[in-house]
């Protein structure tokens, strides 16, 4: 199990190598830092989304990615929800190639039967896996310094407005906030929130 | 560089050119999915002179990468594609699945998946 620190670190090593990364450059475009800093091929697969309920799936290779046959057609002009999603989903497999490719390999898996096994339950670590990738596409996607500039340039008027104690524990001011900043990152305001959280943005209420 | 496969060629001067799979394709007028798999070599390289000759203006490639690209993709049209091994089919499967339903995959599910898979790597 990795630590939310060893993966912000794997992050913040792979932000600094990578110019299509760099904080000036948000939302992150990570079509572009997927096919060309990377070189993987990006595969759409009609009916991934609708048939097994993803947007995106790495390859057992690690030469690719396949992506929603739908949303690939579309990927110009999707914006918005749909957008934030495909890039979530696209930064969750990159989660995956960068923290369990090794585990992956050395899983060593040479039947279907044990492939199908593997997808349902990671050897057992399934949920610690998803964790993992979701912790390293949070932190990819919303770089922390910038979300700590973001939620500072607010403070003097919801300090002003409601007074500190009172919007600290206020969930409703918290998911508005949260929804007034996910543009700047291209996420759901769900994924501010648990940065806001997860970083130590958002102060506790007690 | 030297490339011995006319897809691996495309792939690298697109880079290169700093376009992505959809850029190169809206610039050429060219259906991406097809163009995937010519550039994976799952199917024959196209042979009309005037898409080379946009493809060729486009990346901005001289004389002699015409020419070898020219090479390679008579090379490319004249091989029959193979079918997949097992193994290689298991190597482009998902090796992650990030269910939004949360649900696990029955054995219907995943031959249906591998299936789809295979149809994307074949011609």
């Amino acid at each position: 199990m990795r630590t939310n620190s060893e993966i912000w670190e794997i992050v913040e090593n792979l932000r600094c190598a990578h110019a299509t990364l760099k904080v000036e450059q948000l939302p992150l475009d990570l079509i572009s830092f997927v096919e060309l800093d990377l070189r993987l091929d990006l595969i759409p697969y009609d009916g991934l989304k609708n048939d097994f309920g993803a947007d995106a799936a790495i390859l057992a290779d690690f030469s690719g990615c396949y992506i929603d046959g739908e949303v690939f057609d579309r990927i110009d002009v999707v914006r918005g929800s749909q957008l934030n999603r495909l890039r979530f989903s696209i930064a969750h497999e990159l989660g995956h190639l960068f923290l369990h490719r090794e585990l992956f390999e050395s899983a060593n898996i040479r039947t279907p039967d044990h492939l199908l096994d593997w997808l349902n339950e990671h050897d057992g670590r399934k949920y610690e896996f998803e964790r993992e990738a979701n912790e390293f596409a949070g932190r990819l996607l919303v770089p922390v310094e910038t979300l700590r500039e973001c939620f500072d340039r607010m403070l003097p008027a919801m300090d002003g407005k409601y007074g500190r104690h009172a919007w600290v524990s206020n969930a409703e001011i918290r998911s508005k906030t949260a929804e007034l900043i996910a543009p700047r990152f291209g996420v759901h305001p769900i994924a501010i929130e648990t940065r806001f959280d997860r970083e130590g943005i958002w102060p506790s209420p007690f | 560089m030297q490339h011995t496969k006319f897809g691996e060629m495309i792939k690298d001067r697109r880079i290169v050119a700093g376009m992505t799979l959809r850029s190169f394709c809206r610039e050429t007028a060219i259906d991406p999915s097809n163009w995937s798999k010519i550039e994976r070599g799952v199917i024959a390289p196209p042979d009309d002179p005037e898409l080379i000759g946009r493809i060729v203006g486009l990346l901005g490639l001289s004389g002699a990468e015409e020419t070898e690209l020219g090479d390679l993709a008579a090379i490319a049209r004249g091989q029959i594609p193979a079918d997949l091994k097992d193994e290689e089919l298991l190597a482009k499967m998902p090796a992650f699945f990030r269910a939004i339903r949360g649900q696990t995959y029955a054995r219907d599910d995943f031959e249906k998946l591998m299936s789809g898979v295979e149809k994307l790597h074949k011609p």
